[in-house]
């Protein structure tokens, strides 16, 4: 226990006298953070360059121009070539072309996906811009719309109420004609009643003044209007086939008049976006650092860990004191434990430099993850640790060393959700990803950071990096073996 | 004192990948005495002190110490053996209190111990009052009574040094030299290998010379003169390396020859481009003439 602390801190004696290094642990990680932390302490994208070409403007594509105008810097493309060629040649992030007919077709988007977090990010941005001054655009045409179907409905009520009013005159009307064809058989009954009369007369025949009663009545009789009784039923039939159509014609109005209804309580949004999206951010208020600070504490842990690690090594390595420890009585095992627990103290320190800095800088507090993000920067540090010192040991140059370091630490990052989106990842090549310790420490700490993730729920990754750490620390071990063998035993 | 063999060579081959570096050799090394391996420059002196702590395997043969295979008593050996290497092994960023210190701890010594050891050996070695001087800081005489230092700060029965007085000018080396003795008159076993001869009549109890990848020679440095019939060694050993220094002067001859006939290959090259140029230009000249 002596010798392991004796060599912690021979290996920090000999770290600390180069002022160049010294300086380069505490000042590299604070410098990082000022920058990075002023740097993305915003919620918003700036100096983002949006090229636009209208073929035919109108009130439509120029109010959809104003409001993405708001929040980005918009640039007038001369055609839609020049819009794309922009895009190309870095001038813009993203070009619109808003074509001469918006309804007939469609808005093109350029956008260089080879930037392909910036060009989704843009796509979404200018998306919602222009889906938002659309659905503004739609309100106002369903609301006059509505309006418009209420003005019908209006006329469509008085035009049935007027309908009602001619069948109820016609009613009238067919009533009055009965009247008359009734009476007009009331006459006919007076006929025969006349008729009776005059046969009556006919038996009796007994003067001519009776007979001259006779001719009265038969000139009575051929008086009476008959005939106009069947005109009189014939009218009542048609007035009654007027009203039974005006009545058909109510009805329809009627059925119109309550289609119209139903859309007297409908608000104009609801037509012109029926399904309203709320999108709920799962992390309110945060900002780009907030999003960007897991990442960037797994690439402290990847660098600080792999390079520390690897140089450490090859700094005892290529010391001339190097062979004089091999032939003391100290085991193997407390030199290589005396270097890990050097990286370990070295990276807690920079991450204690980070943590400080980001409290007095931008006012970040950790407060109650704090003890679950050093939980796993530790698990993580030390499998970068001893990743670096197995590199450390496997080569016999300084410049292959950190060549080799840095290049592991770039293919981790290259196989990671930092540059490219993992889902972007094909195949195997995904599967392998998955398993990258950097993705795995980045998903932790961004679950921790984020969302405060309890430890209970990381069990499967804590065990993936714990798996990690005993697989690095034999294979490390091995090869500081083999090589003292190579060197010497 | 009866001299007794501490450590015994057994036909002790040693090879780096194909490269054969020791063919056999045997040796037996004193105790309490002074053993020097003398040999020139690349014939293998540093590998026998490492195979002698150790540090590496022979690839055949034996070594033994007190009759004990050396692997199989590599604790005892750690602790018993003290090295001091030709490049000093120590940390140039820490003092000379530091790196006595640390070796110190590497070798299990308690506190206490370590600062009586360290009081004791810095006024031994003279460097007393360098405790706090950081070791890039030091003379390259310092240094080297630093190397010396370091081996024994866990107080070793054996002293393994090698060629401890290379690239010093005289004076240093006389020091360095002295402390040897000193070192000798405490009871320790020396073992050295150097490439200066002087030094070898002056503090070796016994010499072993290396050549051609064995011990050649091997005794007390008196008889081995006596054995050659020659006044010092300069002349011991231009009669053992007799066969090599005629190879090595043919070769040169033989270089120097290739380097002549090359250079006049290369200057009759020349005259004869220089006179083509000439007569090129002579009929130039004539062709302008007849115009």
């Amino acid at each position: 226990m002596i010798n392991l602390f004796s060599v912690i801190v021979k290996n920090f004696k000999t770290l600390g006298r180069s002022k160049i290094s010294a300086a380069a642990i505490v000042l590299t990680p604070l410098l990082i953070v000022l920058l990075a932390g002023l740097a993305f302490d915003s919620s918003s994208f700036e100096g983002i360059q949006v090229g636009v070409y209208d073929e035919n403007g109108n009130n439509i594509t120029e109010s959809i121009i104003l409001n993405i105008e708001e929040d980005l810097d918009t640039h007038e493309a001369g055609s839609s070539i020049e819009c794309k060629e922009g895009v190309e040649k870095g001038d813009f992030q993203i070009c619109l072309v808003f074509p001469e007919n918006l309804s007939d077709n469609k808005l093109k988007v350029f956008a260089d996906d080879s930037r392909m977090d910036l060009a989704y990010f843009l796509i979404n941005e200018v998306s919602t811009m222009v889906a938002t001054e659309a659905s503004e655009i739609g309100e106002d045409r369903a609301s006059s719309l509505l309006n418009t179907t209420k003005e019908v409905e209006g006329i469509l009520i008085d035009q049935k109420e007027e309908i009602s009013q001619i069948i109820n005159d016609l009613e009238a009307t067919k009533s009055s004609g009965e009247d008359i064809s009734s009476t007009l058989s009331d006459l006919s009954s007076i006929e025969d009643d006349l008729e009776d009369l005059k046969s009556s007369i006919d038996d009796i025949e007994t003067n001519d003044s009776v007979s001259g009663i006779k001719g009265d009545i038969d000139s009575i009789i051929s008086s009476l209007p008959l005939e106009s009784s069947d005109d009189a039923d014939e009218v009542v039939g048609d007035i009654q086939k007027i009203i039974n159509e005006l009545e058909e014609i109510e009805s329809i109005l009627g059925d119109a008049i309550k289609s119209l209804q139903k859309y007297s309580g409908i608000e104009p949004r609801e037509i012109s976006s029926p399904v309203a999206t709320e999108i709920k951010s799962l992390t309110p208020e945060k900002t780009n650092w907030d999003y960007l600070f897991p990442t960037f504490i797994s690439i402290v842990v990847l660098f600080g860990s792999l390079i520390l690690g690897s140089v450490i090594v090859m700094k005892e390595k290529k010391s001339k004191a190097y062979f004089r420890n091999f032939i003391t009585s100290t085991s193997d095992l407390t030199f290589f434990f005396g270097i890990y627990l050097t990286c370990i103290i070295v990276l807690f320190l920079q991450i204690g430099v980070v943590f400080a800095s980001l409290y007095f800088i931008i006012n970040m507090s950790l407060g109650g993850i704090i003890g679950k993000l050093l939980l796993f920067i530790f698990i993580s540090g030390t499998i970068f640790i001893f990743l670096g010192m197995f590199i450390g040991y496997l080569f016999s140059s300084e410049e292959t060393t950190v060549l080799t370091s840095i290049s592991i630490a770039a293919l981790l990052i290259f196989f990671s959700n930092i540059i490219l989106p993992s889902e972007a990842i094909s195949g195997t090549f995904k599967n392998i990803a998955n398993y990258n310790p950097l993705v795995i420490t980045n998903t932790i700490l961004r679950r921790i950071i984020l969302f405060d993730a309890s430890i209970s729920s990381l069990i499967y990754e804590t065990g993936i990096l714990l798996g990690f750490v005993l697989t690095i620390f034999i294979l490390a071990f091995g090869l500081k073996i083999m090589t003292k063998r190579r060197a010497g035993l | 004192m009866v001299d007794s063999e501490l450590i015994t060579f057994k036909d002790v081959k040693k090879r780096f990948g194909k490269e054969e570096v020791l063919s056999s050799v045997n040796l037996e090394i004193p105790e309490n005495k002074v053993t020097c391996i003398v040999g020139a420059s690349g014939e293998g002196k540093t590998t026998i002190l490492k195979l002698l702590i150790g540090f590496y395997k022979p690839s055949k043969g034996k070594v033994f110490y007190l009759r004990d295979n050396i692997f199989k008593k590599a604790r005892k050996v750690e602790r018993d053996f003290g090295f001091a290497s030709e490049d000093c092994s120590f940390y140039d960023n820490l003092t000379v209190k530091e790196n006595l210190t640390y070796f110190g701890r590497l070798h299990h010594l308690k506190g206490k111990v370590i600062r009586e050891r360290i009081k004791e050996l810095t006024k031994f070695v003279s460097l007393y009052d360098a405790l706090d001087t950081l070791a890039e800081n030091l003379s390259i005489g310092m240094k080297k009574r630093l190397e010396i230092a370091c081996s024994m700060i866990h107080n070793p029965k054996i002293l393994v040094m090698d060629e401890p007085t290379a690239d010093l000018d005289p004076l240093l080396r006389k020091d360095i030299l002295d402390l040897i003795k000193k070192i000798r008159n405490e009871d320790t076993t020396i073992i050295m290998t150097t490439q200066i001869l002087n030094e070898v009549e002056d503090i070796c109890d016994k010499l072993a010379v290396l050549a051609d990848k064995e011990i050649k020679e091997e005794g007390n440095p008196s008889s081995i003169k006596q054995k050659y019939g020659k006044n010092d060694f300069n002349g011991v050993f231009e009669e053992i390396f007799s066969e090599r220094l005629q190879k090595r002067k043919e070769n040169i001859d033989e270089k120097e020859k290739k380097n002549s006939k090359e250079k006049s290959r290369g200057m009759s090259g020349k005259i004869k481009n220089a006179s083509s140029n000439l007569n090129f230009i002579g009929k130039m000249k004539e062709k302008r003439k007849k115009k």
